[in-house]
């Protein structure tokens, strides 16, 4: 059962997901899971660690995995949660990609700030910034951290929801979160007690 | 840059969304693969988000843009009203309702999609169709040009850009403060996109222009920016 595989999860009412499904929709429509899904799902991919470079290809590769998957989609589980579980796949695919292959010029520009963030100003440069520390502290952490972090801290999923996205006991999401975020304030403490950051 | 609480490090996290452009190039990327995401919402509810949240981007402005914006936008209203009550405002607001910029060039050629399926999602969805059943669109300029006749069919909603150049005024010619608010923020977005020769260009050409100007002190600041950024390195 799908629902047994991925979990269940009290849907609140009005979720995006809820609409989607729907009592009478046994299939969501793609073009409506990508609308209200696929910023979600490009923000997780970039936070688990896939290169600028190589983020359309990645978002490409979800979406082309859920337009063959969608109508094996029973609606037991959560769509948000089936659709993380392939974007975390992806993502580890290309990271795994990244350590097998030598580094390319393509990769140069991720050296520079990567930065979504629009506008112009002293604002939009902190807010800059701020995203660059952001992502340079959580490549810090290892490859199992970050994806139970950034699925709890960043895309905001319940310990069973994470569970069922990574495919890891309850027990083990809690104490893999809990070293994450230890790991995650000591890379912040070390930063700010670095020289080049005085008090 | 002081280092953030670890709290405002995960919201600049959760706030790192990709912006309406970025939005439009990967709908015409997937439709181009073969991916039926439609033609889709998205781009013009982000461009209605984008001018919904207008206000909170005008506060975000240094305060000599927002003095500059407010003086051209005020002068001419006044001068309107003074002068030529019977005309419609609307006619001035004409060039808002230009081409949205889901439009843009660049987009990346399609590729074959080259997905293993994880284990965890094969037990999803254990009836899948085989690989070769899949959508293999290399390339497929019908739908492009498709897809691109279908954005300049669409209805008007310009981008949160689009909406800035069409209601931001050109700075006034003559201008001192339009002129320094101009090389400061063009130093400062080239300091954010890593550009740092030319925020040091940008900078020079202020501190050489206006070596008392209002905006001194913002130019230290960008200059300061600049040395932590050069020092980094």
């Amino acid at each position: 059962m799908v629902a047994e595989a991925l979990g269940r999860r009290a849907v609140p009412p009005g979720s995006a997901a809820d609409e989607l499904r729907g009592a009478a929709a046994p299939t969501p429509d793609l073009g409506a899971v990508y609308d209200a899904h696929f910023r979600y799902v490009w923000r997780c991919l970039r936070s688990l660690g896939v290169r600028d470079s190589q983020l359309d290809d990645a978002l490409q590769d979800v979406f082309v995995v859920v337009q063959r998957r969608l109508a094996d989609f029973d609606g037991g589980a959560e769509l948000r949660t089936w659709l993380y579980a392939i974007a975390l796949r992806i993502a580890r695919k290309y990271r795994e990609r990244r350590l097998r292959e030598p580094a390319s010029l393509d990769d140069a520009p991720e050296q520079a700030p990567r930065t979504a963030v629009t506008g112009s100003g002293e604002r939009a440069l902190l807010a800059s910034e701020r995203l660059a520390l952001a992502h340079d502290i959580l490549a810090t952490l290892s490859d199992e951290q970050r994806e139970v972090f950034v699925l709890a801290r960043v895309e905001q999923m319940s310990a069973p929801e994470i569970a069922s996205v990574v495919g890891i006991p309850l027990n083990t999401v809690y104490s893999r979160l809990r070293a994450a975020r230890l790991a995650f304030e000591a890379e912040v403490a070390r930063r700010r007690d670095s020289p080049r950051n005085p008090p | 840059m002081s280092i953030e609480p670890e709290d405002v490090l995960e919201e600049a996290l959760r706030g790192d969304l990709p912006t309406p452009a970025t939005e439009a190039r990967l709908r015409r990327r997937l439709v181009a693969a073969g991916v039926a995401v439609g033609q889709g919402v998205a781009t013009t509810t982000a461009a209605a988000a984008g001018a919904g949240s207008w206000g909170v981007k005008l506060a975000g402005l240094s305060w000599g843009l927002k003095l500059g914006l407010a003086a051209a936008v005020a002068v001419p209203a006044v001068g309107l009203l003074l002068e030529r009550p019977a005309e419609s405002p609307r006619a001035a607001a004409a060039p808002v309702g230009s081409p949205p910029s889901s439009a843009a060039p660049g987009n990346a050629p399609p590729r074959a999609p080259a997905v293993e399926v994880p284990p965890a999602i094969e037990r999803a969805a254990p009836a899948a169709p085989a690989p070769e059943r899949l959508p293999r669109v290399v390339k497929a300029p019908a739908a492009e040009a498709a897809r691109a006749r279908e954005v300049e069919a669409a209805p008007s909603h310009p981008s949160r850009a689009e909406f800035a150049t069409a209601a931001a005024p050109a700075p006034q010619a003559g201008s001192t403060l339009a002129e320094e608010t101009r090389l400061l923020d063009g130093a400062f977005a080239a300091l954010a996109a890593g550009q740092r020769d030319r925020a040091a260009a940008l900078l020079h050409q202020h501190e050489a222009r206006f070596p008392a100007g209002l905006l001194v002190q913002e130019r230290e600041r960008a200059k300061t920016r600049l040395t932590d950024m050069s020092r980094g390195e």
